[in-house]
């Protein structure tokens, strides 16, 4: 499940949380869970706010408000490392 | 039946160790109240800052001794508190485990639950707050659970004194069982089955004592760099080759993990029954209010309003009260006792040693509302909203949201502020909202520039004044992006806020809180303060009772060049700052004295304003509002960072900043030609 996951969201697609917890079919609770392990141990980031400069490109934009941007992570390179090791 | 020790002090026969573990915001803190009360001892774990707490009772007439281990997430040398609680369990052996998980949330707990199996060591599941799963609609079958898990699950109710007689009982069973548990483990996943086999018959008869060989090569392959940095000294041999096998194998943490998510989904699936998709439950409703961006910012200022209304009329008078009823009537009693004996002794005394314990007593009231208040606040489940409400305005300064509320409490009292960020749980974070507290202007700082500034300004005083407090504010957010830039190299912990759900506050809990931060307090801050009161107290009389010809006005001549280049050219305002070290209030009862004028009369105002420029009386302003803090503030920094070191820095912090100010303000303006 743990490997699924990280290789569902190296293939570059957006994805959210319920939809993944679908996919997966495990509990909401548990992606988070894992997200945030990922996030810990280095193999995802999340993107700060700071990106305005690509704003106009994003694939999101239209999800961001002035008051609320989602909270987006990202593999990272350890990510995709772990992902093709195999 | 369970009983605290001090009632059955003869006749326990028995002893076992067990100890109590947990994840943060799981109600461990409230089964460790619960079953010890009083007698319980608060220390610290040797050599490090994090708190130990251990405890006693007796329960059918055996003697429990329990360990109160620090909450952690997992069991990975991720932090200091997670390198406590696995080596308290590898190398203390408890007799008895008890893992208490929030029933509401056992998907999250149960992680660290996986970890502490692979320990083998007895092991009791306490399920606390299953009332509050009930209200979330939640239903556990605990039999389920028990039967899945293989070890003993006893459902509790922690504030509510429900279920801790079974839970102790449980444990006591367990540690007097001749046969040992066989509970369900996860399982690495079958990819990585063989290389974890290999690198146990690598490492077997060369793991020291008393680590498990097959706990050690798990953690290898998880990347723990504690672990490895001991496989590495204990087994030279064979590790070239585990090196290369980890290096081979460097995915092997997702089967590892994925193991672990995949037993927790087994577990929950089997044991938790889930209300109907779309019910709306108590928390999601108060949440809507108290995390909206809007409404959960109004929300939160309301609540710190009352705060400092509940400091300044309920804590406030019994400050005065105890002033009045107290330490006057104790100063007048031992002025006339002491009428015989040498006068500077007299003094010392009365206006040294009294003087500091009257310092004291000001705080406790202040102390006592404001831990009750945070007690509550934590109590509830509010605190943690609190700090993701501010959360993303803390980032700035490489902070979380709970370094918020005593950041902001410090403009009430800088002392419980230092000792309110023990909510702060990161290590780093909380020593960087240590060393910012002193630029938050207390109260006693804005009652000293309340009382000059007209004098300075005129009708120009209440713009001057909130520039002072904004310019402090700039500062404040300043200084700790360079802290964290510069010292902590920006270092930025990841951090997972879990946001607990609501549940009733439980008085003893908050009792016990309240009652170990004060006593905290009294035990090492307070002696300090009243040693330095007293030595400060003697620079102002020594030689000869003058403090015209005092230790104190030497130094203020001394320094009174460093004092020109602020525009401060009278000694006595130097001295004025530096008896404010006392407390901040001293700054006007200095300047009565050395000028000859009570404190109470206007004229000691306008006097003061006479004597300087406008220029170098907002220097001196400034430098007021920046300048070290008071005594009692440094002993509670000493006190919650256990270090000289980061003490001097933060008093050597200010001093600097202070003087660079008020040397800057007075530079620019004599540049500008402005008010000199």
């Amino acid at each position: 499940m743990v490997r699924n996951l990280l290789k569902l969201l190296a293939e570059g697609d957006i994805h959210n949380i319920p939809q993944l917890a679908r996919t997966l079919e495990v509990s909401e609770e548990i992606v988070r869970m894992i997200m945030a392990d990922f996030t810990r141990q280095g193999f995802l980031q999340t993107v700060n706010s700071n990106c305005d400069l690509q704003c106009k490109s994003c694939p999101i934009r239209k999800t961001c408000t002035p008051r609320k941007t989602p909270k987006i992570w990202v593999v990272t390179e350890k990510g995709y490392r772990l992902i093709n090791a195999e | 039946m369970t009983e605290q020790k001090q009632n059955f002090p003869v006749y326990s026969k028995k002893s076992i160790n067990v100890a109590l573990v947990g994840q943060p915001n799981v109600g461990k803190s409230t089964v460790f109240n619960m079953l010890t009360g009083l007698n319980q001892h608060v220390g610290n774990w040797p050599g490090k800052t994090v708190e130990l707490k251990t405890g006693e009772l007796v329960h059918n007439e055996t003697l429990i001794h329990l360990v109160d281990l620090p909450g952690t997430y997992s069991l990975t040398a991720n932090s200091e508190e997670e390198r406590i609680t696995r080596d308290f369990i590898i190398r203390e052996k408890p007799d008895v485990v008890i893992a208490i998980v929030n029933a509401a949330m056992l998907e999250r707990n149960l992680y660290l639950v996986a970890e502490l199996l692979a320990l083998d060591v007895p092991f009791v599941l306490g399920l606390n707050m299953v009332d509050v799963a009930n209200q979330q609609g939640l239903r556990i079958e605990v039999n389920v659970l028990e039967a899945a898990l293989r070890v003993p699950v006893v459902p509790v109710i922690a504030s509510k004194n429900q279920g801790l007689f079974e839970l102790i009982d449980a444990a006591q069973n367990l540690a007097e069982s001749p046969i040992p548990l066989a509970p369900n483990r996860p399982d690495i996943r079958p990819e990585h089955r063989p290389v974890l086999e290999e690198i146990c018959s690598l490492i077997t008869g060369q793991v020291p004592q008393p680590y498990h060989v097959d706990w050690v090569a798990l953690k290898l392959l998880e990347g723990d760099s504690e672990v490895m940095e001991m496989v590495e000294q204990a087994a030279p041999k064979a590790w070239p080759r585990i090196q290369t096998l980890l290096s081979q194998h460097e995915d092997a943490i997702l089967d590892i993990t994925g193991g672990r998510y995949e037993w927790i989904a087994r577990m929950v699936r089997v044991a938790i029954v889930r209300p109907r998709p779309g019910t709306i439950v108590l928390t999601d409703r108060l949440d809507r209010i108290a995390t909206h961006p809007f409404w959960g910012l109004v929300l939160l200022l309301g609540i710190l309003g009352i705060v400092f209304w509940l400091t300044y009329h309920v804590a406030m008078p019994i400050v005065e009260w105890l002033d009045s009823a107290l330490i006057i009537p104790l100063a007048d009693v031992v002025s006339i006792a002491l009428a015989n004996a040498p006068l500077w002794f007299s003094r010392l005394v009365v206006d040294g040693l009294i003087g500091g314990v009257g310092t004291v007593l000001t705080f406790l009231p202040i102390l006592i509302v404001f831990f009750t208040v945070l007690g509550i606040l934590e109590d509830i489940g509010y605190l943690t909203r609190a700090a993701y409400m501010m959360d993303r305005f803390m980032h700035w300064m490489g902070l979380h949201g709970r370094s918020f509320l005593p950041l902001f409490l410090g403009f009430g009292c800088n002392v419980p502020a230092v000792m309110g960020t023990r909510i702060v749980e990161d290590r780093r974070a909380r020593l960087l909202t240590i060393l910012l507290v002193p630029l938050v202007p207390c109260a006693a700082r804005l009652a000293v520039v309340s009382f000059l500034t007209p004098a300075f300004f005129g009708t120009g005083a209440a713009l001057v004044t909130w520039l002072l407090v904004i310019g402090n504010l700039t500062l404040l957010v300043l200084v700790g992006i360079a802290i964290n830039r510069l010292l902590f190299k920006g270092a930025h912990t990841a951090f997972i806020m879990e946001i607990p759900l609501y549940h009733a506050p439980n008085v003893r809990t908050i009792g016990l809180y309240v009652w170990q931060n004060t006593l905290a307090f009294l035990k090492k801050a307070g002696v300090l303060i009243v040693i330095v009161s007293a030595i400060i107290w003697a620079f102002s009389w020594l030689p000869d009772g003058n403090i015209n010809n005092s230790l104190m006005a030497g130094l203020g001549r001394w320094l009174e060049p460093l004092g020109r280049l602020m525009g401060l050219k009278d000694w006595r305002l130097i001295v004025a700052l530096l008896t404010s070290f006392v407390a901040k209030e001293n700054t006007i009862a200095t300047l009565g004295v050395l000028y000859g004028i009570s404190n109470q009369s206007v004229g000691l105002a306008a006097r003061v304003g006479a004597t300087l420029t406008p220029a170098a009386g907002l220097s001196f302003l400034v430098v007021q509002m920046l300048f070290i803090p008071c005594v009692a503030t440094v002993a509670v920094i000493k006190q919650e960072t256990n270090s000289w070191k980061w003490t001097a820095f933060s008093v050597g912090l200010l001093l600097t900043i202070s003087l660079i100010a008020g040397v800057g303000v007075y530079q620019l303006a004599v540049l500008m030609n402005w008010g000199v």
